[in-house]
This record gives structure tokens, sequence and C-alpha cells, in this order.
């Protein structure tokens, strides 16, 4: 009977495993790639980062860390993602700490002062998806979603993926992914003039559950030693879009963190004429530019080290090298009104 | 819902406690579960069940006092009282039972009647109590039973309790009868692993037909019912016969997961199901469909109707005309009643009225004129018991089950003249080719459910032909067992109707 037992348990645990294996590859296969392609060479690096960027799309688009590399010789990881407010910034940075440790964590503030925890379940999918089911990816989704949300999808997002079988392509099965280190490039540029804004700050703004986390981003990140920076992109703003991410200065002030506006800036580094894809974005003229520039301050303010020439690296060299080709002469185009 | 992750939680965490620390009070456990499972679900209405469990106990006991006290006052004087006074004792002791079934009937029924009439009512936005519909006919089920002394009445007020909110089959029956599953929920119950796994089988097939089938398809059918420029009525006809196998997917896989729970816990809810589209007659299909509903229909309104006095006497005087009328007229008007029961049983309007009517003139007319279908089938010399006779009889059955499914697809009687109104005026067949994939589904769709339709084909042709399907599994080896499971699983997870991309839905049935 002890015997049979024994057998039944284990041809449990086996059909168990089996089924496990199988629904983790049917997960891989199904999953959107948006995210895998991301991320995949965060988990791929096995050094530590020396820096990392947060925020949305803004500075997504905004920070090259390929060009940061080629240029200082530091490592950097772009997290910035579509939409994505302050409660998942405060969640992604906390997952992706998990796996590594930098010296310093730039957070783009341009959703400073919004109302809600998260635009749309897309948003929060991209910036979550690759991230293993940890006991921090559990709290994140149980603290930013609420209950009436589709919480489990972000757990085990099969429940959500699975009905791509009809639209399976060669792309998700071949496992290939972005090598820009989060940065996503633009090429097209709309001609703007730059807004001349009066200074003024939206006091309210610093009082939405969003600065809340924020703010503890900066506590938790403080108290682990990593130095925290705050910018802000070039944006083409009404002035009171802009009075409410001025606010920022004063949770900048409260934890003493520098806070570079790229949009209120007197030489605002890139030319609103040409280094602007749409009203909140660069394009990869604006990124070069801005790139250049933080790049820059970051050797000068913190105790960063060049990496280069060290062969641990050697596919960060590999890997600019791959981007330097692929876009040097490159021109950028006008893109067409509608785009708007 | 069936599937949910916290439902499938809470089985676990049950199955747990049942078959460990408390597996010498596995009926407690049952309980707690279920109330807790109903209290969760629907605590808002959660009296209801308490009042209908409540009167239905307490009431039962009256009847078997009342049975009792005949009983012994009829040994007791059974020297002094002459034949009459006997009689006249026994129909006043009659008169006192049958006033008190009927009260309690009124009352639960009424009840009951508040949320099927609705619609008629000032208040319309009334819910239907999470499983009322099941627990009021199983309650006075066992009432009856009682009443007829078919039944002792139970006396402990917790076990009844259990008998009436079990989790498992309150969200859309079966409807079970008290001598068949009452004693189950006190037997011992050891873990038995085969068994778990039977469970779990039967309840991953539910889930297959609801989830691959039944929600893929219910996205055309829906979109059909509800699209504003009224479809083509070939699109009409595709959508009623579609909605047959949705509807049949949808119940009885919702019974199928239903009774693997219960399983799992060894207990063993009554059929409900045997193939109905194998049926060949609509008096066969009633014999396959809904089959804990139409038993119930047939023990507790039919038979009494057909003993009834009054159709003894309308048997009698048309029998002195003509037999075959004598004998035939009467059930058909008992049919005729008993549909319209079982129509009403699902909603209070004309749509579910006429679904009654439907099936009870069918099957009224089948009696009624059977010598003529006798005649037409000499004449043409056919042979009944032949394999084409018999897939006529089954597409003719499908067919009649459609038209009446067609009262109620739309869920009003005005949708259905609509629709048809189109079948006959607008039928465009062309547009089945064309127009198929405006539906909500594509091709890809109609064949997931094309072949998942194939193999559960195999499977009833199969079990039609006695295997018994989880035995037969059982018997192979174990990895081809383990990869079928895994498989299911899979198909499950990739083609099944779930998540937030679609509206979540529940069981059609769990609505009556």
């Amino acid at each position: 009977m002890k015997k049979r037992s024994i057998k039944t348990l284990i041809q449990l645990v086996v059909g168990v495993v089996l089924l496990g294996l199988m629904v983790l590859y049917a997960s891989k296969v199904l999953e959107r790639k948006d995210a895998y392609e991301k991320y995949e060479t965060f988990f791929r690096e096995d050094n530590d980062f020396d820096v990392l960027f947060f925020g949305s799309s803004n500075i997504q688009l905004m920070v090259n860390p390929l060009q940061l590399w080629n240029e200082c010789g530091i490592t950097s990881y772009n997290f910035g993602n579509t939409s994505e407010r302050l409660p998942v910034t405060y969640w992604t940075v906390k997952n992706a700490l998990e796996y590594t440790n930098p010296k310093v964590v730039v957070i783009e503030i341009s959703q400073y002062g919004q109302a809600e925890k998260y635009k749309d379940m897309y948003s929060v999918h991209l910036a979550w998806d690759r991230f293993p089911l940890t006991p921090t990816k559990i709290k994140a989704v149980y603290d930013v979603l609420s209950p009436e949300d589709p919480r489990y999808e972000l757990l085990f997002d099969i429940i959500l993926y699975h009905d791509r079988w009809p639209e399976l392509t060669a792309r998700d099965f071949s496992r290939t992914y972005s090598k820009l280190r989060g940065y996503a490039s633009s090429h097209e540029y709309i001609p703007y003039e730059k807004p001349k804004l009066e200074y003024r700050i939206d006091e309210t703004a610093a009082e939405t559950e969003g600065v809340m986390y924020l703010e503890k981003t900066v506590e938790e990140l403080q108290a682990k030693g990593i130095q925290v920076v705050f910018v802000h992109s070039p944006e083409v703003n009404t002035e009171d879009k802009q009075a409410r991410i001025n606010a920022a200065t004063i949770t900048a002030e409260k934890y003493n963190v520098p806070l570079i506006d790229f949009t209120v800036m007197e030489d605002s580094l890139v030319d609103y004429s040409t280094d602007l894809s749409d009203t909140d974005h660069v394009n990869i003229q604006g990124a070069t530019k801005l790139t250049h520039y933080l790049g820059e301050y970051l050797m000068d303010n913190y105790d960063l080290k060049s990496h280069a020439g060290d062969g641990s690296y050697a596919d960060w060299d590999a890997d600019y090298e791959e981007f330097r080709a692929a876009n040097d002469g490159v021109q950028v185009t006008e893109a067409q009104p509608e785009a708007q | 819902m069936l599937y949910s992750f916290s439902f499938l939680l809470f089985v676990a965490v049950l199955l747990i406690v049942y078959y460990s620390v408390l597996r010498n009070h596995q009926w407690l456990v049952l309980l707690v579960g279920s109330l807790a499972f109903y209290l969760v679900m629907d605590w808002k209405y959660a009296a209801f069940l308490v009042v209908t469990t409540v009167i239905t106990f307490f009431g039962a006991i009256k009847l078997e006092q009342l049975t009792n006290f005949q009983k012994e006052s009829i040994k007791e004087n059974k020297e002094t009282w002459t034949k009459e006074e006997k009689k006249a004792f026994k129909a006043a002791v009659a008169k006192k039972k049958r006033l008190l079934l009927a009260l309690i009937a009124i009352v639960a029924f009424g009840m009951l009647m508040v949320f099927k009439c609705k619609k008629f009512l000032p208040f319309s936005w009334l819910i239907l109590p999470l499983g009322m519909s099941f627990y009021t006919f199983q309650s006075i089920g066992y009432l009856v039973d009682v009443y007829r002394g078919e039944v002792k009445a139970e006396r402990n007020f917790l076990h009844y309790a259990l008998f009436v909110s079990y989790f498992p089959q309150i969200i859309q029956g079966p409807i079970n009868r008290f001598d068949k599953l009452h004693h189950q929920f006190f037997e011992k119950h050891s873990f038995d692993f085969a068994q778990l796994r039977s469970g779990l089988w039967l309840y991953l097939w539910g889930l297959f037909k609801k989830l691959v089938i039944a929600e893929r398809l219910a996205q055309f059918v829906d979109k059909v019912t509800e699209h504003t420029d009224s479809p083509p009525g070939s699109i009409v006809v595709i959508a009623v016969f579609l909605f047959n196998i949705e509807l049949y997917a949808d119940f009885s896989g919702g019974i199928d997961m239903v009774c693997g729970i219960s399983e799992m816990f060894g207990i063993k809810l009554a059929d409900n199901f045997k193939r109905p589209f194998f049926a060949t007659t609509i008096g066969d299909y009633w014999h396959r469909w809904h089959i804990s509903l139409s038993n119930w229909i047939r023990d507790y309104v039919f038979y009494p109707l057909a003993l009834s006095k009054t159709y003894a006497k309308l048997s009698s005087r048309l029998g002195k005309r003509n037999a075959h009328l004598g004998r035939t007229i009467p059930a058909g008007i008992v049919s005729v009643i008993t549909f319209l029961m079982i129509g009403l049983w699902h909603e209070f309007s004309f749509a579910y009225i006429a679904y009654g009517l439907w099936h009870g003139f069918i099957m009224a007319s089948a009696q009624i004129f059977e010598p003529c279908f006798n005649f037409l089938d000499k004449l043409f010399s056919l042979n009944k018991e032949s394999y084409a006779m018999k897939l006529f009889g089954r597409a003719r059955t499908w067919i009649l089950i459609s038209i009446g499914e067609m009262f109620t697809f739309t869920g009003s009687f005005n949708g259905f003249l609509r629709l048809f109104d189109q079948i006959i005026h607008k039928f465009e067949w062309y547009r089945v080719i064309t127009d198929i994939e405006l539906y909500s589904l594509t091709y890809k769709d109609f064949f997931v459910v094309g072949v998942g339709v194939i193999i559960w084909y195999v499977v009833s042709t199969r079990q039609e032909n006695g295997m018994q399907i989880r035995e037969h599994i059982a018997a192979q080896p174990w990895l081809f067992r383990y990869i079928l499971t895994a498989g299911v699983i899979m198909t499950i997870l990739i083609f099944g109707v779930y998540g937030s991309s679609y509206n979540a839905a529940d069981f059609i049935y769990g609505g009556f």
C-alpha cells in the first residue's frame, strides 16, 4: 500500500512538472513580446548597472544607454514606459532593484501631480510583464490595482494573452530582443516653437497620491544609499500642465534631490523646431543631445567610474556599434500633420 | 464562478480539511463550506434560503407527526372505531396534511414566483437569489416525499440544511432527491486519489465544454440576437443551431463541473444529461435533457395529475366514444400542463410560456396522432430501428427543439417574432458565406468549435454505447493519463474564452 502511494506520488509530481513546463512554454510563446523585447537585456546583464532611468515614455525616448556607455563608459538601463504613472514607477523601481544595485536612479517627473494610479492595463503590463513572479511583484499588483481590476492577469499573464493563438507569427517563437537597453528612438520630427510660460507652481499637485509614491521612492532609494535625480523632458506644455510639474521642486527640495527641467531651462539644449517627435517626446536628435548632457552631469556629480576597456562589458561595445551602424546617417524626417 | 481562482482555492482548502483534520466531521465541513459559499456569493438574499429551509424542515416534521398520529390513533382505536369513523378520521388528517403541504408549497413557490415574475412587478431590479429555483424544488420534493411517507423526516436541522444548501449543487443544480443524496453526507469518505482524479477529469471536461465551446459560441449568438441591424435569416438559422450547442455545452459543462467537484468529496449527485441530441423523439429528449427537473415534474406534477379523479373521469368519458382518444387526450392535456410548468420554472415570461406550450403540444400531438404516424410508417415500409430512420428522428428532434429554443434565445417573445420575420422575409442564404465573420467569431474560432464538438460527439457516441470514459482512461498507462490531463488543461488555457478581454459570463442555467 505504502509502495503504491509512493508510486502515485512520483507519478503526480512528474505530471505536475510536465504540466508546469507546458504552461511555461505556452506562456512564453503566447505572451505579447513588447515587454520581453524591451527588458530582456536587463535580465541578461551579469554586472550591476551604474544608473537606472525610470518614468514615462518621455524618458524612454530621451536617454540612450548605449550612447552613455560610449561617451562615459557607464552602464545604464532605461525603464521609461508608456504612460507610466508614479505609483507604477515606485513598484517598477522596487522590482528592478531586486536584480541590480545601481549608484544613481534618475526619475522623470512629467507625471508629477497625476491623480490616477495607472493609466491603463496595457501600460502596467508593459512595465511588469517581464518581471518574474516574486512577492514584490505580487505586492505591486495588489497595491496599484483595485479588486475590480484583472489582477490575476498581471500575475499569470497567460490569462490575458491566451487568445493570441490566432495571431502567432514566427516572431513569437524567435525570442529576439532589443539591445537598446530600454531606449526607443524616433526618427521623425514636428517643428514646434518653444512656449513662453510664466513660471508658476500648482501646489495642489504636490498633494496627490502619485507624489506620495514618488516620496516613498526617494526615501527608500536614499535609505539604500542610492543617489536620486529628477529630470523633466522638454515638452510643449500648457502653462497649467507645467505649473503642475513645477510643483516637483517641492519634493526635490524636501529630499534634497537635484531637478533638471529641460522644459523650463533657459537653454533647453534641444531645438524645438527639429528635435521633438511630438509635444512630449524628443526624437533621436534630441535624445543624443540630452543623453550627452546627462552623461556629463552624472559623471561630474556622482562617483561613477568608466568601465571602458573592461572585457566583461564587451557586449556593450558590440551593441553600441550595432546601434551606430543602424542609425548613423539616418535623417530625421518631418512627420505628417495628421500624425499629431 | 465555478472556475475562478478563488473558488478553486476554496475547494482545495475544503478538500484538505475534509480529508484531514476534520475527517470525522466531514458533513460539518460541507455545511460550513456551503454556508460560507452562499454568504460570499449572495448574502443579501440568504434569508430566502433560510426561510425555505426552515419551513420545509419543520413542515416535514409536522407532516410526519400527523402521519404517525393517524397511524397510532387508528391502532389505538382499532376496536372502538367503526369503518366510517376511521374513514372520516383519515380524511380529516389527510386534509390537514394537504393543507399544510399546500401552505408551505405556496410560501416557497410564492417567494420563487416573485423573482420569476419580476418583469411584471414593480421591483424588476430584484436579482434571482443564487440557486433558488433548484433549492426550492429540491426541498419541496423532499416535503412531498415525507408527505407520501416515502422518506423519513430529518430531525436534525443542520443535517437538513446541508441537503438544501450543499454548495456544488446550489449554483445550477441538479435537483437532487433526499433519499439519494442525504445519506451520502454522513457516510465516512476516506481519501481516494483515484476518486479525486476522476472528479477532476469530470470537472475539466465540463470546463472544456463551457470555456472552449459554449463561451465561444455565446459571442456569436449574442451578437446575432443583439444586432441592431437585423441579421439575415440564414445567419439567424445558424445562430439557433449554434445556440442549441451552446446551451447544451454551457449547462452540461456546468453540471459536469459541479458533479466533478462533488465527486472529489465522495458525494455523487443526480444525473442531469444523457446525450439529449441523440434523442429520436421529443419524449426521448426529455428523458435525456435536464433529467433532474423532468423527473421532478414527472413525479410531483405529472403523476399526481394523471392519477387524479378528474383525469380518470375525463378518460372514461372520452374512452366511451373512442378508446384511443380516451387514453391520449387526457394524457396530452397533462403533458401540456407539465411542460408549461417546465417553461415557467425557467422564467415567467411569454417566451417561456411559448417554450413550454410548444413542447407540451408536440408531446400531446405525438400521442394523439400516433396511429397516423404508424400508418405512414406502414405505408412507406419504414423501419423505425434502421439507422437512417434514427438519424431522421434525431434531425427532426433537433429541429423541433431548435424552434422551441428560438422562443427564448433572444430573451423575449418580441425578439423571437423579429428573428422569425427575418427567416421568412430576408433569408439571404449567401450571407452565411459572406457575413459569418461579422458576428464576433472568425473562421479560426469556428474551427476550434468544430474540433471541440467532434471530440465531444465521439466521446458521446462511446458513452451511448456504454463505455465508462473515465474508467477507460484510468485503465491506461499513467504517462498517457497525465499527458491527456495536461493536454486538456492546456487546451482550455489556450483555447478557452476567459479573462478581461471578454465579458465574464455566468452559467445560463445559473440564472434560472
